[in-house]
């Protein structure tokens, strides 16, 4: 039965057949089957599997012990959700629910007419991408012809004549003003080339839906600046104005946002040359200031193991914090000790007296947490080779702890036991990190550029932007290649995270102030538009603000914000929500997913906090940014738990909006309830995004002082007593290793010493450690006194692998829209469940009566079986 | 058949170990194993839960003038073995002498009639006689048991260089070498993995045994440390091999039906 279909979807039976099945042989209930189809007709199947059922209850009777024990099993699979041991009230009221949903809609017949229409979409998708698909590859072949026979082809003027064409046609497409049916079938075939866009594998489907999301969005501005805006009314005029203003600049973010991932350069790693003497000495800074010597120590051994030729590899430490300890490791494991008088300029200042004292080629600067494993050199270095002009390679940043916002949604990913959806989530909607070419860490500079533009700049909190913007005006490229070389850790708190944001936005308004990149000589169009970009969504906060309070004005104060028809609304913008949020889960950031609607929680989350700095420091640029930047990190109560007063203001002003929404709805004219309506749903949408907001920045604690991270490999573990066991390595930090063993076959007791055998392609190194804690099968093992030789062979064994991240993103999935929505409601419910904890006692336990309420409710509701087993496998 | 050679560079070494733990893995992934002991110290047996007071075995049988085939026996996991049996030097001598002809072996392994994808597992000892020549001609792959030390790489080297093995090139050809003993910690054994790796360039088997407790504790209760301690690493890296071998079969018999 199931090879019949396409795809391959297990035909549900209904209830009768599969009981029946249980008294009789597979012959009679087929014969039943036949029967019950000649006298019902398709509509009335139900009364069909009642009758069946009633036969199978009367029949039970005369039934043997064993098929009424069966019968009592499938009955049991069929009610999951019924204690039958103890059934109660409320239990009677699940059967009947159940039942009927099982006779009704879990049948045969629902299914196949369900099926039906998607296998006509499918069919229908494939017979119309079919001709499309064709007249491509053709219009390709006579454009390559045509291009190789013309002769006077003057290149140079291609672009601009096809800029201006385009231009020209989209002006017509973007203000052509439609009625609503024209409006309706506009909406329609777009969704069906995007439907079909989807189809066609590579870049031209992406390119298909940003050119579709851009034709909607900008129709929708457009309706909304010509014919939305009510005149009559001052006020109207005012608020209005501000929130197409708002809705402007979000359509500006995407479009610079859309032209930078349009067509993304996936660089490809250069081979170096054979000869060993052709490569460069490299210098590896690593600036430190008060970092514990536990982690810097990692890195210098990681980078000591970097596989290059030993005279042509210098590695430093340069230590600000001027301590003993970290000069006598430098002395121990060989590497360079530098420090100055002075600490002018922090970082900048360090990095650039280092540059006057040592003189290699290149010069890699990795932040003292950033762990390089060891092909780091040999896939870099080759670009700088081949490109003279190249002066900067920016690695990919990969952080190997979780980020402060992936943290907080993943502690409650426990509670869900979803699948790894999260991961890399966050990690990408942080794009805000992804703009910046030069980040300051993990990168390799050419040291004469560098020494040319005058070091690391010093003006701006944002050094490394200005660094890159200064090599860039003086006519050097840079290059990002996306393969993880190193990994580091991310901010311990949320606080220290968007302080760290706020730094960079500020530094970014300052790098506008004082050295604009809009202005001056040496950048391309792209690189400048780069910048604008950059700068454009430190700022995109404000219009998010006012998207959270605009339904306020019309439920309120009454005041027409959007002055149209409520079809024509609904016609416009849910297009332009949908295409936006669709081209935004496309958008293919160096090969990455972006996580539309996490990303969407996570602006929500910093928009507050980036804005205000950012706008102050765009005003004043030499001003108070410093103070205000450092201050938000050090003030304890900045992001006091379980969250901020600005959100929790907003929270309660959508509320008392949802609560005029019901009394316009129920005591205003009738004719406006259709637009309560619409601001009702926009409300009920910002709650939900603040909800999630919320929860995103109740902090979770992070209980250990080195973070683990998280592997599965095989290893073997000698016991004191000298047997040797297999364990599985589940997680290793600088310090200890997480083990798994097979309980029963072997014990492992507390403060036992052990070797633990890993190894690294052929060989295999033992590190002394002792049993610290053990949970059942899994225990933890701290190192114990490990010689300086076997510290190295252990960040060879692990963070210096040269595959340590390779397989790190392989769970990270597609953002499945609608497969997303039900844990993304139940993640912005427990925003307000942890609001409800903490507001008075008799306000939290009406919450807590809806809670339950909502629970029991849940219990009632009829459940899907899938479970194979009761399945009638003769049919 | 699948004739397979164990054999030690130097006595010692722990090769009726491998082979009392491979034949029981081999039967473990249902594989029909007969294990042959040819070696006179007659140790096999002790693996298998023989009763220690029993001496009897084929090569007695022989010198007593009884059919050798009474002297097999089958474990409870269904390993087929013929120990060798407690004879003194001079039974060896006239054992040698006068009962093994030039191709008794392979006339006796014929006369077994087993099926085609049976095992044989040749348990040699390191000396080399007549008897064990003809083993090693007979077998399909020779597995060289030695460990990390000085004496086995000296031992190693020497027989390179003179021995019957090494200058035959079909016999070196089919022999692959199997460290065991590794002591995890010891410095001066993963020094000597890297030297036997650079001599025995591809010819070593891509698992080390490590030097464990479980065998040591297996053997005395006169078991097989797969049966003793199925979680103990040794018994994995039994296991590994044993796959290994099994591939290595597979990709004969496909290279055959290709050419």
């Amino acid at each position: 039965m199931s090879a019949n279909n396409p795809f391959y979807v297990k035909n549900k039976l209904s209830l009768d057949v599969v009981f029946l099945s249980i008294v009789f042989q597979s012959i009679i209930v087929e014969d039943w089957l036949v029967f019950k189809k000649h006298l019902f007709n398709d509509r009335s199947q139900f009364y069909g599997t009642l009758i069946g059922l009633i036969i199978f209850v009367f029949l039970l009777f005369f039934c043997h012990e064993p098929q009424r024990i069966k019968a009592a099993q499938t009955l049991k699979k069929s009610f999951p959700h019924i204690n039958w041991a103890r059934p109660t009230f409320a239990d009677a009221i699940r059967f009947v629910i159940q039942a009927m949903w099982l006779g009704t809609i879990q049948t045969k017949n629902a299914y196949n007419t369900l099926f039906f229409y998607q296998k006509l979409l499918y069919r229908l998708k494939g017979i119309v991408s079919l001709p499309f698909n064709g007249a491509i590859k053709a219009i390709g072949m006579v454009l390559s012809k045509f291009e190789r026979s013309s002769k006077y082809y003057h290149e140079e003027f291609e672009p601009y004549v096809y800029v201006l064409f385009l231009l020209l046609l989209g002006f017509i497409c973007f203000t052509v003003p439609f009625n609503i049916p024209a409006q309706i079938i506009f909406v329609i075939l777009a969704g069906v080339v995007s439907i079909i866009a989807r189809a066609i594998v590579g870049h031209l489907s992406k390119l298909i839906l940003i050119t579709l999301a851009l034709a909607v969005l900008t129709r929708y501005l457009w309706w909304r600046c010509t014919s939305t805006l009510n005149i009559d009314s001052h006020i109207d005029v005012f608020l209005g104005v501000i929130l197409i203003c708002a809705e402007i600049y979000t359509w500006f973010i995407l479009l610079l946002s859309y032209f930078q991932i349009a067509w993304p350069l996936q660089r490809k790693t250069v081979p170096l040359p054979d000869d060993e003497s052709l490569w460069p000495s490299v210098d590896i800074f690593i600036p430190t200031y008060n970092e514990k010597l536990d982690i810097v120590k990692i890195t210098t051994l990681a980078a000591l193991s970097i596989d290059w030729p030993e005279d042509k590899l210098n590695i430093f430490i340069l230590d600000d914090g001027k301590r003993s300890s970290f000069q006598e490791f430098a002395e121990q494991v060989n590497v360079g000790y530098i420090t100055r008088n002075n600490n002018f300029h922090g970082k900048a200042g360090n990095i650039n007296h280092a540059l006057m004292i040592t003189k290699s080629d290149y010069v890699t600067i990795l932040e003292c947490d950033h762990i390089p494993v060891r092909s780091f050199l040999q896939l870099t270095m080759g670009c700088f080779l081949e490109d003279e002009q190249l002066a900067l390679i920016q690695t990919s940043h990969h952080l190997y702890s979780p980020d402060p916002f992936e943290r907080n949604i993943s502690d409650f990913k426990k509670t869900l036991n979803e699948d790894n959806w999260f991961n890399g989530a966050v990690q990408e909607g942080s794009d805000l990190e992804h703009v910046s070419l030069f980040r300051g860490s993990g990168a390799i500079l050419k040291r004469e550029s560098l020494l040319e533009v005058g070091g690391i700049a010093v003006e701006t909190v944002n050094e490394d932007e200005h660094t890159a913007l200064r090599l860039h005006r003086n006519g050097y490229t840079s290059a990002y290649i996306n393969v993880i070389q190193a990994a580091r850790l991310t901010t311990a708190t949320l606080a220290e995270h968007i302080g760290q944001l706020i730094l960079r936005a500020c530094g970014m308004a300052q790098i506008f102030r004082i050295d604009n990149p809009l202005l001056g000589k040496g950048l391309s169009i792209g690189q400048r538009l780069y910048y604008v970009n950059a700068m454009a969504h430190f700022l995109g906060g404000i219009p998010r603000l006012i998207f959270l309070l605009a339904p306020l004005g019309f439920l309120f104060f009454h005041s027409y914000l959007i002055h149209a028809p409520t079809v024509e609304i609904l016609l416009y913008a849910i297009p332009a929500f949908v295409y936006s949020s669709i081209a935004n889960s496309y958008q293919c950031l160096h090969g990455k997913q972006r996580y539309s609607f996490w990303n969407e929680i996570y602006q929500i989350v910093l928009a507050w906090y980036i804005t205000l700095p950012t706008a102050v420091t765009l005003i004043s640029p030499k001003g108070s940014v410093n103070v205000l930047a450092t201050e938000s990190l050090i003030k304890p109560g900045f992001l006091n738990p379980p969250f901020s007063r600005p959100y929790l203001f907003l929270v309660v002003l959508n509320l008392l909006a949802i609560a005029a929404a019901a009394y316009r709805f129920l005591f205003g004219s009738t004719d406006e309830n259709t637009m309560v309506l619409i601001y009702f749903a926009w409300t009920t949408y910002n709650l939900l995004v603040l909800g999630g907001a919320i929860n995103m920045m109740q902090e979770k604690k992070q209980v250990r002082m080195q973070h683990r991270i998280e592997v599965n490999t095989e290893v073997m573990l000698k016991k004191a007593s000298g047997h040797l066991i297999c364990a599985i390595l589940e997680d290793y930090s600088g310090s200890g290793l997480g083990l798994r063993i097979d309980m029963q076959a072997s014990t492992i007791e507390k403060n036992e010493k052990i070797q633990v055998l890993i190894s690294r392609g052929e060989r295999e190194f033992s590190f002394p450690a002792r049993v610290t804690n053990v949970n059942k099968g899994f225990f933890e093992a701290l190192f114990e006194n490990l010689t300086l030789q076997q510290q190295l062979d252990y960040i060879q064994c692990t963070y210096s692998r040269s595959d340590a991240w390779v397989t790190w993103n392989q769970y990270s999935t597609h953002d499945n829209a609608l497969s997303n929505i039900k844990t993304i409601i139940a993640f912005c419910f427990h925003g307000y469940i942890g609001l409800a904890r903490s507001l008075p006692r008799f306000i939290t336990k009406f919450f807590l009566l809806v809670g339950t309420s909502t629970v029991f409710i849940k219990t009632l509701l009829p459940k899907n079986i899938n479970d194979n087993s009761i399945q009638y496998e003769n049919v | 058949m699948h004739i397979l050679c164990v054999q030690g560079i130097r006595a010692g070494v722990g090769a009726s170990t491998v082979v009392a733990n491979l034949a029981r893995i081999l039967r473990e992934l249902n594989q029909d194993v007969l294990v042959f002991d040819l070696n006179p110290s007659n140790l096999l047996r002790l693996h298998f839960n023989m009763d220690w007071q029993n001496s009897s075995g084929w090569a007695l049988n022989i010198c007593e003038q009884k059919s050798w085939h009474d002297a097999g026996f089958q474990c409870e996991q269904g390993v087929h073995f013929l120990p060798f049996g407690q004879i003194n030097y001079k039974n060896h001598q006239v054992l040698m002498s006068n009962y093994i002809s030039e191709n008794w072996l392979s006339d006796t392994l014929n006369s077994l009639d087993l099926l085609d994808e049976s095992w044989i597992i040749l348990n040699v000892p390191s000396e080399l006689n007549a008897l064990n020549i003809q083993a090693l001609n007979l077998s399909d792959i020779i597995l060289r048991i030695f460990e990390p030390s000085v004496a086995c790489l000296s031992q190693l080297i020497n027989s390179m260089q003179s021995s019957y093995i090494h200058n035959d090139n079909s016999l070196s050809n089919k022999s692959y070498y199997l460290m065991n003993k590794l002591m995890p910690s010891s410095e001066i054994d993963y020094e000597m993995i890297l030297i036997f790796n650079k001599v025995l360039s591809n010819k070593t088997i891509p698992v080390n045994i490590h030097f464990d407790e479980n065998i040591k504790e297996a053997f005395a209760h006169q078991t097989t440390v797969t049966l003793h301690a199925p979680n103990s690493a040794s018994a994995k890296e039994f296991r590994t091999i044993a796959i290994w071998l099994i591939s290595y079969f597979k990709r004969r018999s496909k290279n055959y039906v290709s050419e």
